[in-house]
């Protein structure tokens, strides 16, 4: 066990963090669900992509500096120790890409990640429908074979960013007669492709920061299908699960959270508040703790599997229980829409998303505890 | 940054647990309650000839001059066979409190001494009554006067006078501790999640309705992330550096929660049969509850915790 960084992990630490301080606004842009705010955060990433840093773990050809996990971790504590922007490219950068990178084609690979670095294209992602949302593999949306190509028809919603995004990514069902999670196909399409529209849905902070997506026979082609036809929900898997294990919540950003927490803390003179306060604290260091374990274990060559549930569900309530901890640290402030606020409302929805934590919980019984379904 | 152990220090683990699974079965356990030589009988005579009682114990000495990075994964394994005896002062403790050419090192480290604490972090001397040696950080000023423990099998004993805080020893006894409550939890997890595939009611398995499974996933998730925790403090303890208070008392902070949680979930699933002498999972479940105080009660981490992540900005 070596808990320390090389030289040369310890100097990207120090570029990024002058890089971070000579380059990261001053003060916090504007909501990135509202048209300015939206242009304001793409704005941030072609910076980012500029200096090399958007996505560090990608290889050079597509802008990255073909980082390891661990320089990845590196960059992520920066990153959110600086206060620095969200990231809304994130679903593209964080998500679709590693299933690109495994799936796609060279020709894909090629069109769509260097756009996807620089955020000239922001992706969202499109599971979700109405009547399919844990029970995600009832999804009804179709897809039907024309010429090359194919058809998409049906409805998603809940999709974050769809409202500003360009291109989306999601599972329709490609085999009319297929049940659950066979005959569905995996496809790439943009959001201003004729017979698509795209309906914002304002939350509950009153800005639109997910939108439902209607297709009436939208065209896309067969360079557009992510791996192959029907093999949709493998293809998909994989791309849940880098968003429930490592990727889409580093522990940096629970840490940065969790040091303001603490700064809360020893203003107050509240000792079972103070207590409180350090024990979400040590949660997030332990989650930073755990990472780094996870992370031995991928360069070992084990793969995450369901394990990755467990973290899922250990940092969601971990970013609620640290909001809400700092929210009762600021008294009276606490009514103010100010960035713990945000940072409140914006927690509340992680049991939600990203499989909700009864369904974590389901998998953790069943496939990692091994109970009967 | 490799967060990960060496082959070396599994392999002495797995060692550890093959040989308790043979010289500490439950019936061991529960004969420790009535029968004081059993806490220095087979399973204290199986670790002393693994090594692991010198573990701590430098090599001129006998000992094998381990790091607790070494042994942490093996104290896990003490901790799931639920082994009686003072083998946290003994191994631990005493090696760190003795002076460098006291004899009893080398009688520590073969088996033949067993050694019962006391300090600040520590008041009950454990097992007073087979150990060979006392160690007190201040004089006592009389002998040992037995008082109630809640673990039959763990007899606890006071002395008067005043105490002085345990310093190293204190805080590598803890994470020894730290160690064994993740162990216990993990037992009382496996246990759990057996039961609820065998027991049957309404027809069916009860590990398949959803509240069950529920709570199960939850103690999971504790263990899960105390564990790295644990790991952590035994890594500052071998490489001390700045953080040595601070990451100590999370270790026994996190471990003791999860345990805890453990020992009200595996209760909980089992129902009353869990709530019986009969069945031996009170045996692990008392042993929870007897050490989440041991070596630094959650208060006393709590306030070092204050005091170290509060009093400074970092
Ligand atoms: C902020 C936010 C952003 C999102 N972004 C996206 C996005 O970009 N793209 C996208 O496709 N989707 C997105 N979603 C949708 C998200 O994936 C779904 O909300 C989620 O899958 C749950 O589906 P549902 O909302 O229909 O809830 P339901 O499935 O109707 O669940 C309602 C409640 O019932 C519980 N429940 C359901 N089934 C079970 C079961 N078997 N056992 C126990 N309890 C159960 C759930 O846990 C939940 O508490 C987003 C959601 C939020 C809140």
């Amino acid at each position: 066990m070596d808990l320390t960084f090389t030289p040369a992990q310890e100097a990207l630490r120090a570029e990024v963090r002058e890089w971070l301080a000579a380059n990261a606004p001053a003060a916090p842009l504007p909501s990135m669900d509202t048209a300015e705010g939206f242009a304001r955060h793409r704005a941030w990433e072609r910076r980012l992509a500029e200096a090399r840093l958007s996505v560090l773990s990608w290889p050079a050809e597509y802008g990255g500096r073909a980082a390891g996990l661990v320089e990845w971790l590196i960059f992520e504590e920066e990153y959110w120790a600086a206060g620095a922007p969200g990231r809304v490219s994130q679903n593209g950068i964080f998500l679709l890409a590693p299933t690109l990178l495994h799936y796609g084609t060279p020709e894909q690979k090629a069109r769509f990640l260097p756009k996807m670095a620089t955020a000239e294209e922001v992706w969202a992602q499109a599971w979700s429908e109405p009547e399919a949302g844990s029970d995600l593999a009832s999804l009804r949306a179709t897809a039907t074979p024309d010429g090359d190509g194919w058809r998409l028809n049906g409805q998603k919603t809940w999709s974050s960013r769809a409202v500003f995004a360009d291109w989306g990514f999601g599972l329709f069902r490609s085999d009319p007669e297929s049940q659950r999670h066979h005959g569905l196909t995996y496809y790439l399409f943009p959001l201003d492709a004729p017979g698509l529209t795209v309906r914002p849905i304002a939350q509950l902070d009153g800005e639109t920061g997910f939108a439902e997506i209607f297709f009436d026979d939208v065209y896309v082609p067969a360079a557009q299908v992510l791996g192959g036809v029907g093999e949709g929900w493998n293809v998909a898997m994989a791309t849940t699960s880098s968003e429930r294990g490592l990727t889409l919540r580093s522990p940096g950003r629970f840490m940065a959270v969790a040091d303001r927490l603490l700064a809360l803390a020893r203003a107050s003179d509240d000792q079972t508040l103070q207590d409180a306060a350090i024990r979400a604290w040590l949660d997030a260091d332990a989650y930073r703790l755990h990472t780094w374990a996870a992370v031995a274990r991928l360069e070992e060559g084990v793969e995450l599997g369901p394990a990755s549930s467990l973290m899922k569900v250990f940092w969601s309530e971990l970013d609620l229980r640290l909001h809400e901890l700092a929210l009762a640290l600021r008294g009276p402030d606490a009514a103010l829409a100010d960035r713990w606020m945000d940072g409140f409302l914006f927690a509340l929805a992680g049991p939600i998303y990203a499989g909700t934590n009864e369904i974590q919980r389901n998998i953790i019984a069943e496939r990692v505890l091994g109970l009967p379904r | 940054m490799r967060f990960a152990f060496t082959r070396d220090q599994r392999m002495l683990a797995q060692t550890v647990a093959e040989t308790l699974a043979k010289a500490c079965p439950p019936a061991l356990v529960r004969a420790a309650r009535t029968d004081p030589s059993v806490r220095r009988g087979d399973a204290w005579t199986a670790l002393a000839d693994l090594g692991l009682l010198g573990a701590a114990v430098p090599e001129h000495r006998g000992g094998l001059g381990l790091t607790p990075l070494d042994t942490v994964l093996a104290w896990v394994e003490i901790g799931r066979a639920c082994v009686p005896g003072p083998l946290v002062e003994t191994a631990v403790a005493a090696p760190l409190l003795l002076p460098e050419g006291s004899p009893w090192l080398e009688r520590i480290a073969v088996g033949e001494a067993a050694a019962s604490v006391r300090c600040a972090e520590n008041p009950y001397l454990l097992d007073a009554d087979i150990a060979d040696v006392l160690l007190l950080p201040e004089e006592a000023t009389a002998s040992p006067v037995e008082a109630p423990s809640s673990d039959g099998t763990r007899r606890l004993f006071t002395v008067a006078g005043e105490t002085a805080p345990g310093g190293a020893a204190a805080d590598h006894a803890a994470v020894a501790v730290a160690a064994q409550l993740l162990g216990l939890g993990e037992h009382l997890l496996e246990s759990a999640v057996a039961y609820a595939g065998q027991r049957r009611q309404f027809g069916k398995a009860i590990g398949s309705f959803q509240a069950i499974k529920h709570l199960l996933a939850d103690t999971a998730v504790k263990l899960t992330f105390a564990t790295p925790v644990v790991h952590r403090a035994a890594y500052s303890l071998t490489y001390p550096g700045g953080h040595t208070a601070r990451d100590v008392s999370a270790a026994k902070v996190a471990a003791a929660e999860a345990a805890h949680h453990a020992a009200r979930t595996a209760l909980q699933v089992h129902g009353a049969i869990g709530y019986t002498d009969e069945l031996d999972l009170h045996l692990w479940l008392s042993r929870v509850f007897a050490l989440v105080p041991a070596w630094g009660d959650p208060g006393l981490h709590r306030a070092r915790l204050r005091a170290v992540l509060l009093d400074a900005p970092r």
